[in-house]
């Protein structure tokens, strides 16, 4: 089982050095490589997940590599097998091979179509690592490579001057959260002694309740860990205030949008707290922080999207308010449900992020939804995928994403977080608003733009919808049984006995859930919103004016690119001039060296002046030294 | 019989004399030769004087050695001092500071 591991986590990585190798031949070369290595660890990944479920094995953590072994710690590679990650990498891996599927036909014109290849493969090995890793360094060292991979990929388009901002702007972002995880990382160190997952969770009541001081404040330790790596996935994961960079990132590719900022790497701070879920669990205050984190994150920059116009960045804030809604979940102790959603979100997204390139490409990179309109007539096959993908993005009763919100929802309103609760259900009327934004502006309405391509796109395209429609539409009803019952996540992450409790009256299966929902507020929500955007977005039927301040506000994204952009770099520049000018040339350069040189000027200057060069003077000194020395001994003896 | 003192006493005010010439002398590097010649007479002076009273002989025969070296050094000191003044002109003591810092 193990050696199946290695298999599915090396196979990308093995893929990159050959692709490196053969970069310069041909495409179809690097389209068999990228594609066959992607496909082996898919497969493999659904066959240990098979083989998982069907011997009922129980979670395998086993070092394969030692790199350094010293008493004090020791530095290894090793897998971490339990259903969690199993789970987990075959939606890394089964995105990422339709995303690979799809880039054929999407990049087909670009002159750099390998280099494309090499780092979206080396993107999954990383993203892989993460997820399989037993160990806090080896997630580091994944959490970092998935950054630069992502660094590299929004960067793709090497000529585009706002694609070289972006990402810098998103290594930079993540290089704050990463303070947080690498001294996170760093406490779990000295509070246990080990790295090690498994060893850190048999420890983990040693530490309850054992204080740290830091400059004579006392703060819990387990809270102060919990905390710090809460803000390395804050940062990854795009939770307020670290999320500016998701939506600026939309500048690479669209299929890196899809695979990255959607579906896998964007989630893997939500997969790595709930990884991480028996120290959370013990970390209640932490745990009330990050559940408002989330709750603010999925109904303010919600709300951001509705006033966007590019198609993707509509998208990138929609990603940042479903995010939340699993941030919110992680805080409210529901980890499998946060990682419910995270499958459900991961294939409807990438789907809606595939639908979006598709109409990108067609209407020659124009994305901004007030150019584009009436394409249901020349694309109907995506049309249909972003309507399923849609409906499971607002939660439309039966499709994926209605059991996974819901029931994050229903539960945090079982749990009494009545501001959180709040957040979130309005959450669900802006969902449905901005989607339907996109939907009618797009797909109905006038065409703008006269050099369209008015014929369907390759059939490369179009497989990795048809396919991924499927999970988006009816995963939810497939696992939601398992899930709820404890088989899917048993093992590896804490049940959720309480939710069942709230559920157990009246909903059995997923599909009394489905009946259920007909008499909730959600649903309510969900139609009031439903008929508000078919009115006001598809028949223009009335007309509503924002506030003015409000939409300023929205428009300019809460300040936050401003804070970053402008206030930050401003501040850091007259900071950076004042020392330099102050402690660099003032004190260091003027002070401390100039001045010992003048000092040892003078100083032999005045020496000098003692050194006639006459001889009688010499003699003199001499003389009366060796008088003086005399005197002097005579005294003492 | 004259006293010991007398002779220690005459030797000090040659030797105070001789340093005397070496401090004051502002002139003339011949004159400096001279004195140190005298320093060493006043030594030797010394050397006999004690020799003679504690009737040790190795004293009185050291002064010989001495002067063998006293008389080689004024021969060097002389040469140095010829060919001082055949690159500089002069044998003055105050032209001669060009070691100073």
């Amino acid at each position: 089982m193990i050696y199946l591991a290695l298999i599915l986590l090396l196979a990308p990585l093995i893929g990159t050095l050959l692709l490196l190798y053969t970069q310069n031949n041909s495409k179809r070369l690097s389209i068999f490589i990228s594609n066959a290595s992607i496909l082996i660890s898919f497969f493999v990944s659904i066959y240990l997940l098979f083989l998982y479920f069907s011997h009922n094995y129980l979670p395998v953590s086993q070092d394969v590599l030692v790199f350094a072994d010293t008493k004090l710690y020791s530095l290894s590679f090793g897998l971490y097998i339990d259903s969690l990650s199993l789970v987990m990498s075959t939606v890394v891996t089964s995105v990422s091979f339709l995303v690979h599927y799809y880039s054929i036909s999407y990049m087909k014109d670009e002159s750099s179509f390998n280099r494309f290849f090499i780092y979206t493969n080396f993107f999954t090995f990383s993203m892989l690592l993460i997820v399989l890793s037993n160990n806090f360094f080896q997630l580091f060292i994944g959490w970092e490579l998935v950054g630069l991979s992502s660094y590299l990929l929004i960067g793709f388009w090497t000529s585009k001057e706002s694609a070289i901002k972006a990402n810098y702007k998103a290594f930079l972002v993540n290089r704050v959260g990463d303070i947080g995880l690498l001294l996170g990382l760093c406490l779990v160190f000295v509070a246990y002694g080990t790295t090690n997952y498994t060893e850190v969770f048999n420890l983990k009541d040693t530490i309850n309740n054992s204080e740290l001081d830091i400059f004579g404040t006392s703060f819990n330790l387990l809270s102060s860990i919990c905390l710090l790596l809460f803000v390395g996935a804050m940062a990854k994961s795009a939770q307020v205030p670290l999320h500016f960079w998701l939506p600026d990132s939309m500048e690479g590719p669209t299929p890196i949008s899809a695979l990255i900022h959607a579906a896998t790497m964007v989630t893997a701070g939500i997969y790595m707290v709930a990884r991480l879920s028996p120290l959370y669990v013990l970390a209640e205050d932490v745990s009330i922080f990050i559940l408002y984190v989330g709750s603010v994150t999925a109904f303010f920059l919600g709300l951001v999207a509705l006033v966007q116009n590019d198609i993707k960045r509509i998208i990138a804030y929609s990603t940042i308010s479903q995010l939340g809604y699993m941030t919110a979940a992680l805080g409210a102790s529901l980890y499998s449900l946060a990682i419910f959603h995270l499958i459900t979100h991961a294939f409807f997204k990438a789907l809606l992020f595939l639908c979006a390139g598709s109409i990108i490409i067609k209407c020659h990179h124009e994305q901004d939804i007030r150019k584009i309109g009436g394409l249901r007539k020349f694309m109907p096959i995506t049309y249909l995928a972003f309507l399923y993908a849609s409906l499971s993005l607002i939660g439309f009763p039966l499709t994926s994403g209605f059991y996974s919100k819901e029931v994050i929802i229903d539960a945090i309103g079982y749990y009494n977080h009545t501001i959180p609760y709040t957040m979130l259900l309005a959450g669900i009327f802006i969902t449905t608003l901005y989607t339907s934004k996109i939907f009618f502006k797009v797909f109905f309405g006038e065409c703008t733009l006269h050099d369209r391509n008015e014929k369907e796109n390759d059939k490369e395209m179009l497989v990795p919808l048809f396919i991924l429609t499927a999970p988006s539409v009816f995963l939810g009803l497939f696992i939601f049984d398992s899930l709820l019952s404890g088989t899917l996540f048993g093992g590896s992450l804490m049940s959720n006995t309480v939710v069942l409790d709230f559920y157990n009256n009246y909903v059995i299966n997923s599909l009394y859930f489905f009946l259920h929902s007909f008499m909730t507020i959600n649903f309510f929500i969900l139609l009031i919103a439903l008929i508000f955007s078919y009115y006001y977005y598809y028949k223009k039927s009335f007309n509503i004016s924002i506030p003015n301040f409000l939409s300023i506000i929205l428009k300019n994204e809460y300040g936050f690119n401003n804070l970053s952009t402008k206030f930050i770099p401003k501040f850091q520049n007259s900071l950076t001039k004042y020392l330099w000018k102050n402690i660099d040339i003032l004190t260091i350069d003027n002070g401390l060296i100039n001045n010992t040189s003048l000092m040892f000027d003078k100083i032999s200057n005045k020496v000098r002046k003692f050194h006639t060069g006459y001889i009688y003077h010499y003699s003199l000194t001499i003389i009366s030294a060796l008088i003086l020395i005399l005197l002097i001994i005579r005294i003492r003896y | 019989m004259i006293p010991i003192s007398y002779y220690l006493i005459l030797s000090t005010i040659i030797f105070a004399i001789s340093i005397a010439g070496i401090f004051l002398n502002r002139k003339n590097i011949l004159v400096l030769l001279m004195s140190l010649e005298l320093m060493f007479l006043s030594v030797n002076f010394n050397l006999i004087t004690l020799g003679n009273y504690l009737g040790d002989l190795t004293g009185q025969v050291f002064v010989f050695f001495v002067l063998t070296v006293v008389a080689a050094e004024s021969a060097i000191g002389l040469a140095l001092l010829i060919v001082l003044f055949r690159n500089k002109k002069t044998i003055d003591v105050d032209d001669l500071s060009e070691l100073k810092g």
